[in-house]
């Protein structure tokens, strides 16, 4: 059966872009933490702003920096807080979202309170707050955002918890004897991980968003380490003169995230159970 | 064909139809079908899902769906192909002259629009009336439909109707327009006995008033039996017999009707012998359980309703009890309870001598060891993520048994209900409807429970499935002599497999007697009224078969007594005060009144 399942989304045109975009990022991420081509932060005048060379892939910026190291270095910090917030979120999201919607009473409502209020600010919004007060470290856009994903995974992990209570497995499993913490762990949990893994995915195209709209901002990872949104933010006032410190960047993330939506969404087709075919 | 009005020109003729389904249209799910109908004729298409009859109407209302196209034959509709008519002619026929009732009446009445907004539509639409004139003939058609209140319901959406009178409102709006043809596509399925029998009895009277046609699409052979005048039996796509339904009954020639006929529940007289006496293995007493229903609005306490009100019984050891109800009587609940699924408000339960409330920790689970649930819906009672063996071998998990000898046994009995070789490796959507309730027998059976509550066991099932999960059932119990509390609504299945019957009106036990006391001699008005409403397909000593329907009798209620009535007997005034159960004859009382 799963292998039938893998068969069916290496068949899909979509799922196979995806697949091989997520790749390539993740590739470019481990490159960029192993070995860079140049020192990603060594400054050297005599080449400013140099455009695409043989010796210099994707050229120079302002500081002489080679562009395609800075992308490399700049994929590891990007992809690896995007993919920290989207674990943290969702293992975290999944715990109170299952004990809350199993438990019901009094902690299930205190849970849904939380999250409601969390949920009225927007994630940005929020970690723009948490970074001001807490000045910027790597750390402080991985808490903002898995503080700010939160409800999002609380709120479709109890969904399911609160259809699958009701389900007749369940009842099948209280009547076999089985405890509550099992019937949870056994039968309850398994049947979340198809919702949860497709929302993962989606949860780690927005962290990816919005740390570099972070760095962008001047609030994510702090200069001299490069990041996307970082180097997009310092292109602007070169644009006229040198196009490839923008587009650089700014193809990275979009290929990125674009791989990310693709492959979410055939993930999404493959796991919905109302999708399969009987 | 007997019909000299119908041999000469049939409303409806369907020529060699086939339809195929799959991107290259290569699977037939309909195969040269035929067969023609006459104006005001009912004619009954009967098969098993599968069978390809629901997509013969659609194909006749031209409404399939995207992945079926109609790929041979002919259906000629008054004269006219069909197949010729462009899209705008095939709209105006629609609803005007053929008009259709599907299953779901909460599906094809709109939600948001008022009930006769719905029905005045289709007049203005297709009639041209004025709303004022639309009105007067929609208020008319809810009156020919029995509604009691045709001006209220008038103004009603369809959520404030029950099911019943939604799939009323559907016919009246449908015959509104007197159409020439009307499909109905298991119109009834999803009501209960005596609703169906109301709806159908109203259909049938409707359509020969106005001269309409219907084609009655069911798996219920012999409710079809009882209004069609011809049947057309279907397998696989192919018509495997038709004719008059007299004929197919008394003389079904072919061997698929038979076996269709033979598999429907019949009474056992070989086991009709009152069962052994035995100790009680349950006994219920004066139990009573309360849902919490949500109060409507904003503020408002939530309600206590009573599920099940103040009922005793008992179940032997190695009995069959069936409790029979329609939905709502509480007949679900008395199960769940008696498991512990849901609390109690009053009265006592004991199983073995030992009180079943007040079980906890390990007594409970171990009485949870000793009792065992089969579901209604085998599809949603076993975890879609886990293989049969495991879904089967779970409940040893608790004994201590070691995991390999959990396989074994779950093997061996997954086995003994059928489910021989790599069945344990697979998962539970590679298997049919009738298959997974075999495992979910299989799952009850395994830790050798002395009890087991069967809910609805088979009502998801073909009729063919449903006898043989039946009679799987009843060799199970011999094999291992356990005691079932099976509860139903269908009274055909009860008689067949049932030693002591309940009935359950509204939380209360009305009746309860041994399956011949009730099936010979009901007392009860209720129980009269579920009989007559349950047509059976009975062998005749001569050969054959015939259709029987329980002649109603009239029956005084014991000497200073009155039958009970909170509701259950329309017309009659409502019973004031606790009603006694008051036997009648040993082991058999019924519900009644001091007077």
């Amino acid at each position: 059966m799963r292998e039938g399942r893998w068969m069916t989304i290496t068949r899909q045109p979509n799922a196979i872009a995806g697949g091989v975009l997520i790749l390539v990022m993740l590739c470019g991420a481990i490159l960029g933490a192993v070995h860079t081509p140049y020192d990603p932060i060594a400054v050297d005048f005599f080449h400013r702003l140099k455009p695409p060379t043989p010796e210099h892939w994707l050229g120079t910026d302002e500081w002489g920096r080679d562009v395609l190291s800075r992308l490399l270095a700049g994929a590891v910090v990007s992809v690896g807080i995007a993919g920290v917030t989207a674990l943290i979120a969702t293992s975290l999201g999944a715990l109170i979202g299952a004990t809350a919607g199993f438990l019901g009473g009094w902690f299930d409502k205190a849970v849904i309170a939380l999250m409601d209020a969390l949920l009225a600010f927007p994630a940005l919004i929020m970690a723009l707050a948490l970074v001001a007060i807490f000045s910027s470290s790597a750390f402080t856009p991985i808490i903002a955002l898995s503080v700010a994903y939160l409800p999002s995974v609380v709120r479709v992990v109890r969904a399911s918890v609160l259809v699958l209570r009701r389900s007749d497995f369940v009842d099948a499993s209280t009547v076999m004897g089985n405890s509550r913490a099992i019937t949870l762990l056994r039968h309850i949990l398994p049947n979340t991980v198809a919702p949860v893994i497709v929302l993962a995915t989606s949860l780690f195209g927005w962290a990816l968003l919005a740390e570099s709209a972070l760095s962008f901002l001047g609030l994510g990872t702090p200069p001299p380490a490069s990041s996307w949104g970082g180097m997009l933010s310092d292109s602007r006032n070169y644009f006229a003169d040198a196009p490839w410190l923008a587009v650089a960047p700014g193809l990275a993330l979009s290929l990125a995230l674009l791989g990310v939506n693709l492959f979410g969404d055939a993930l999404r087709d493959l796991l919905d159970p109302r999708m399969q075919k009987p | 064909m007997t019909d000299a009005i119908s041999s000469i020109r049939p409303v409806l003729a369907v020529d060699r139809l086939s339809i195929a389904v799959g991107a290259k249209r290569q699977r037939r799910v309909v195969d040269e079908v035929s067969f023609s109908m006459g104006s005001g004729e009912i004619v009954g298409l009967v098969g098993e899902s599968g069978s390809g009859k629901t997509m013969i109407g659609r194909a006749l209302l031209r409404l399939l769906p995207p992945a079926a196209a109609v790929v041979d034959g002919q259906v000629t509709f008054d004269g006219v192909q069909l197949s010729s008519l462009n899209d705008a002619q095939m709209r105006g026929l629609r609803g005007r002259r053929i008009g259709a009732v599907f299953q779901e009446p909460m599906a094809s009445l709109n939600p948001a629009i008022t009930v006769g907004a719905q029905i005045t539509e289709g007049l203005i639409l297709h009639d041209g009336l004025t709303p004022a004139d639309a009105r007067r003939q929609a208020l008319r058609m809810l009156e020919k439909v029995k509604i009691a209140d045709p001006d209220d319901i008038f103004q009603a959406y369809p959520h404030q109707c029950s099911g019943g009178m939604r799939q009323r409102i559907m016919l009246a709006s449908v015959l509104a327009l007197r159409p020439a043809l009307l499909i109905a596509d298991e119109p009834t399925t999803a009501l209960d006995a005596l609703i169906r029998k109301e709806v159908m009895d109203l259909m049938a009277a409707l359509a020969s008033e106005i001269g309409t046609a219907v084609l009655l699409i069911s798996h219920d052979l012999a409710m079809v039996a009882q209004y069609a005048d011809k049947v057309v039996v279907l397998r696989g796509g192919r018509v495997v017999e038709q004719g008059p339904t007299s004929d197919i009954l008394l003389r079904p020639q072919a061997e698929y009707t038979r076996a269709l006929i033979a598999a429907l529940p019949a009474r056992d007289t070989a086991a009709a012998g009152a069962p052994p006496a035995k100790a009680a293995l349950v006994e219920i007493e004066n139990l009573c359980v309360d849902f919490k229903r949500r109060g409507l609005g904003f503020g408002r306490a939530a309600r206590r309703v009573r599920a099940v009100e103040d009922a005793t019984l008992d179940i032997r050891r190695g009995e069959v009890l069936a409790v029979v109800g329609e939905s709502g009587s509480g007949k679900t609940t008395i199960g769940r309870a008696l498991l512990r699924l849901c609390g109690t408000a009053a009265g006592a339960m004991r199983f073995a001598g030992s009180d079943v409330g007040e079980l906890q920790g390990r007594a409970l689970a171990d009485y949870r060891g000793r009792t065992q649930m089969v579901f209604q819906d085998p599809f949603s009672s076993l975890d879609p993520r886990m293989k049969l063996g495991e879904l089967v071998a779970e409940p040893l998990r608790r004994t201590g048994v070691s995991r390999d000898e959990r396989q074994a046994r779950a093997r061996q009995v997954l086995e003994e209900v059928g489910l021989a070789g790599d069945y344990a490796e697979r998962y539970p959507h590679e298997l049919s409807g009738g298959q997974r309730q075999r495992v979910c027998i299989a799952r009850a059976v395994i830790s050798r429970p002395e009890f087991i509550v069967a809910d609805e066991p088979v009502s998801a099932l073909d009729v063919t499935v449903q006898h043989q999960v039946l009679g799987l059932l009843a060799q199970l119990q011999r094999t291992y002599g356990f005691s079932y509390l099976f509860i139903s609504h269908d009274l055909g299945v009860v008689e067949q497999i049932a030693d002591r019957v309940v009935v359950m009106y509204r939380g209360r036990i009305l009746e309860l007697g041994s399956r011949d006391a009730i099936y010979d001699r009901p007392q009860h008005p209720y129980t009269q009224r579920l009989l007559e409403a349950t047509p059976r397909i009975v062998r005749r000593a001569a050969g054959g078969f015939e259709l029987t329907l329980p002649r109603p009798t009239r029956i005084d209620p014991p000497a200073g007594y009155a039958f009970f009535n909170h509701g259950s007997m329309p017309g009659a005034a409502l019973s004031q005060g606790e009603p006694v159960m008051v036997e009648i004859a040993a082991g058999h009382s019924v519900c009644c009144m001091a007077r």
